[in-house]
C-alpha cells in the first residue's frame, strides 16, 4: 500500500468515525415520545391574527400524525416530514407570497418539523400563519 | 489596453454554469438530500481555481432571488465558498475516491457549518439543538454526496477541462 492510499484509508476512517459519533450524538439526545393517552392543546393563529383553539386527545407519538387524524391540517410529505399547507382550513402558499405555517411548542419555535416533533402529555403547539 | 483578468468569454460561462447549478438542483429536488451542488462546486474549483467564485455568486444569488434571501441565505454565502476552498487546496487529487470522501464529509458537516448563524438569532442552545436534530439528514446529504461524487467526479472533470480549454 502507498503512501496516497493510506491516506485515502485515513481519510474514509475519519468519515466512517465522524458518522457514527453524530449518529451517537443524535440517539442520545432524541426527544422521547410517551405512548398512551395524551391531552394537548394546538392553537391556530390565522392570517388575520384570529386565534382557534383545539384540545386533542391522542395516542399518536409526533404531531404530524396527530394533527392529519383530527383534521386540523393538510400538507405535503418531504424530505423533511410533512410541510403543512393548510392549518383550520386555511391555506399558506410560500410560492405566491412567502407565507407559511410556523410550528411552535409551548411558545418557542420548533427546531424540527411536525413529523418529528414528539407529542408528551398536557403539550402546547401553536400553528402561526407567518410571511417572510 | 491590458487583458482583462476575466474575459467576457469566462463570464459567460461563469454564468451559465452558475444558472445550470441552480437548474440541477432543483430538478434533483425531489430526491431527498441528494443534491449536485457540493460536486459542481468542487468541480468549479478544481477547474477555474479562485475564479470559481463567479459561477458559486451567480448561484448563489439565483437562490436567494427565488426562494428569499432569509437567515438560511447567510449560511450559503459561507459554506460554498468553503468548500470551494478546500477543493482547490486538493485540486491535484486525482483519485476519485478522494473527491468522494470530501463531498461525502461537507454533506456531513453541512448542519454543523450552517449551525452558527442560529447562535446569533436562537442562542447557543437553540444552535445546537438544530444542529442535532438535522443529523439524520446530514448523514443521508454525506452518503448521497460521496456517492454522487464517487460516480461523477472524473467524467464530469473531463467535460469542464473541455468547456475551459
Amino acid at each position: 500500500m502507498n503512501a496516497k492510499e493510506k491516506k485515502l484509508l485515513l481519510a474514509g476512517a475519519a468519515l466512517v468515525v465522524l458518522m457514527a459519533v453524530f449518529a451517537g450524538v443524535w440517539a442520545l439526545t432524541r426527544p422521547a415520545a410517551s405512548e398512551g393517552a395524551k391531552t394537548i392543546t394546538v392553537e391556530v393563529v390565522h392570517a388575520d391574527g384570529s386565534k382557534k383553539s383545539f384540545t386533542c386527545h391522542t395516542d399518536e407519538a409526533y404531531l404530524a400524525e396527530v394533527l392529519l387524524a383530527e383534521g386540523l391540517a393538510e400538507g405535503e410529505e418531504g424530505a423533511y416530514g410533512l410541510y403543512i399547507t393548510v392549518a383550520d382550513g386555511e391555506k399558506a402558499d410560500y410560492d405566491a407570497d412567502q407565507s407559511y405555517w410556523a410550528v411552535y411548542q409551548g411558545g418557542e419555535y420548533a427546531t424540527v418539523g411536525v413529523s418529528e416533533l414528539p407529542v408528551n402529555d398536557g403539550d402546547a403547539f401553536s400553528l402561526v400563519y407567518t410571511v417572510g | 489596453m491590458g487583458k482583462p483578468r476575466t474575459s467576457l468569454r469566462e463570464l459567460a460561462l461563469f454564468g451559465v454554469l452558475g444558472g445550470l447549478t441552480f437548474a440541477a438542483k432543483v430538478a434533483m429536488a425531489p430526491l431527498p438530500n441528494l443534491e449536485p451542488v457540493s460536486l459542481l462546486v468542487m468541480l468549479f474549483a478544481v477547474t477555474f481555481g479562485k475564479k470559481a467564485m463567479y459561477p458559486i455568486a451567480v448561484y448563489i444569488l439565483l437562490e436567494g432571488a427565488l426562494y428569499g434571501f432569509g437567515l438560511w441565505w447567510v449560511n450559503y454565502l459561507y459554506v460554498w465558498p468553503l468548500l470551494a476552498l478546500c477543493a482547490c487546496a486538493l485540486r491535484e487529487m486525482d483519485v476519485p475516491l478522494g473527491w468522494a470522501l470530501l463531498s461525502g464529509a461537507f454533506g456531513l458537516l453541512f448542519g454543523a457549518l450552517c449551525a452558527p448563524v442560529y447562535l446569533f438569532t436562537g442562542g447557543p442552545a437553540f444552535a445546537l439543538s438544530w444542529w442535532v436534530n438535522g443529523i439524520p439528514f446530514d448523514l443521508l446529504h454525506c452518503a448521497g454526496n460521496f456517492a454522487l461524487a464517487l460516480a461523477l467526479f472524473r467524467p464530469l472533470r473531463r467535460v469542464m477541462g473541455r468547456l475551459y480549454g
